[in-house]
């Protein structure tokens, strides 16, 4: 076990020379702002507050403000960090026609799936099952037509 | 070089210390605890507040139909809505000193018995306030407001009732969300797949989706 250099033992017992203390050194140092900035940085900006503005206008169905977001910065086809749909699903499972033609004009995606697999489409189907209110059921009608109007996915 | 094996040591030490932080072992009773076991399972209200009156421990397990079970455990277990006198054993016990955040019972899988070399020769243990266990957990699976509203009023730790408010979204009960959401709940908590606003959202419940953004809830939790 010689440490003849004042150095620390890790390097001896890892085998390094003096180049590679540097370069381990080096990646060590950078890890801390490349783990910051994967699991801080891009999660944040990935899903920004104006985003945040746009579901939630979404899921209301106020067209002004879904209009408002999107003049803001929001992506239209951004993807919740809760369960990965997108506000075209927000706004279909509550049956806001309006909005849903509002999104698909702005260029939402209407084939686009959230984490558990599921489309705007199949969403608003599942919705359109479980309602019995009748004026509920005719809007979520209106949605699940208009969604396979826009998208072939089946 | 023996710094380092000092070092090493005492990591070592700490790692295992840490490991064991929280860790509550399985408390046994005895005749006391039986017979209020017993007045547990047959709802007597008057013969549970007498036990514990004369010092019977609700937190601790006795033998019931061949399983371990504390009549804490099972005051909770055997909840059910049209079950008024439940609620005040439920209530009498949390005064007598009941764990709102533990209940010891076998039922639920919660004491893995001799699962491992380390149980087999020190005895079932595990950690307090979340998993399967919990009193609030085993509570909402026959959900009562009362109930959770005594456990809330016991002192239970916000912290431990993410799951719970998830689940009462989803069965749409409004009152043990409100509850829940009034005790400190955290609204943007995600304890398994959903959040509590996405679950109001596949449930389709405007006024609870509402109520979950008045007190913050966000898509980013």
């Amino acid at each position: 076990m010689a440490t003849s250099d004042k150095n620390s033992i890790l390097y001896t017992l890892l085998g390094l020379n003096r180049a590679s203390r540097y370069l381990y050194g080096a990646l060590f140092v950078l890890a801390v702002p490349a783990f910051l900035g994967w699991f801080v940085l891009l999660p944040r900006l990935r899903f920004s507050d104006a985003d945040e503005r746009l579901f939630l206008a979404a899921r209301h169905g106020a067209r002004a403000g879904v209009e408002q977001a999107l003049v803001a910065g929001a992506h239209v086809n951004a993807e919740s960090p809760a369960d990965g749909k997108a506000a075209l699903s927000r706004a279909a499972i509550f049956g806001h026609g309006d909005v849903v033609r509002l999104l698909l004009e702005r260029g939402a995606d209407a084939a686009a799936r959230g984490a558990d697999g599921r489309s705007a489409l199949d969403v608003a189907t599942a919705a359109r099952a479980d309602e019995t209110d009748p004026s509920a059921a005719r809007a979520l009608d209106d949605v699940v037509a208009t969604l396979r109007e826009a998208g072939p996915t089946p | 070089m023996r710094i380092f094996v000092v070092i090493a040591f005492g990591v070592s030490v700490a790692l295992v210390v840490a490991s064991c932080g929280g860790v509550e072992r399985a408390p046994y009773g005895g005749p006391a605890e039986q017979q209020l076991a017993a007045a547990t399972t047959a709802v007597d209200v008057a013969s549970v507040a007498r036990l514990l009156a004369a010092g019977a421990n609700p937190n601790q397990m006795v033998k019931v139909d061949g399983h371990d079970q504390s009549a804490w455990f099972l005051s909770l277990y055997q909840m059910r809505p049209n079950r008024p006198d439940m609620v005040e054993v439920v209530r009498a016990m949390l005064k007598a000193g009941a764990n709102p955040e533990s209940a010891w019972g076998t039922n639920v899988g919660s004491v893995k018995n001799q699962e491992s070399v380390v149980r087999s020769f020190m005895g079932p243990s595990r950690r307090s306030g979340s998993g399967p266990d919990a009193p609030l957990h085993v509570a909402m699976l026959h959900p009562v407001p009362e109930v959770v509203r005594a456990l809330v009023a016991a002192g239970l730790n916000p912290r431990h009732g993410q799951a719970a408010l998830v689940m009462a979204i989803e069965e749409g009960d409004v009152e043990i969300a409100h509850i829940l959401v009034d005790a400190g709940v955290d609204v943007n908590g995600q304890p398994g797949a959903n959040t509590p606003l996405v679950a109001a959202i596949e449930a389709r419940n405007v006024s609870l989706m509402t109520y979950l953004e008045a007190h913050g809830a966000r898509e980013k939790p």
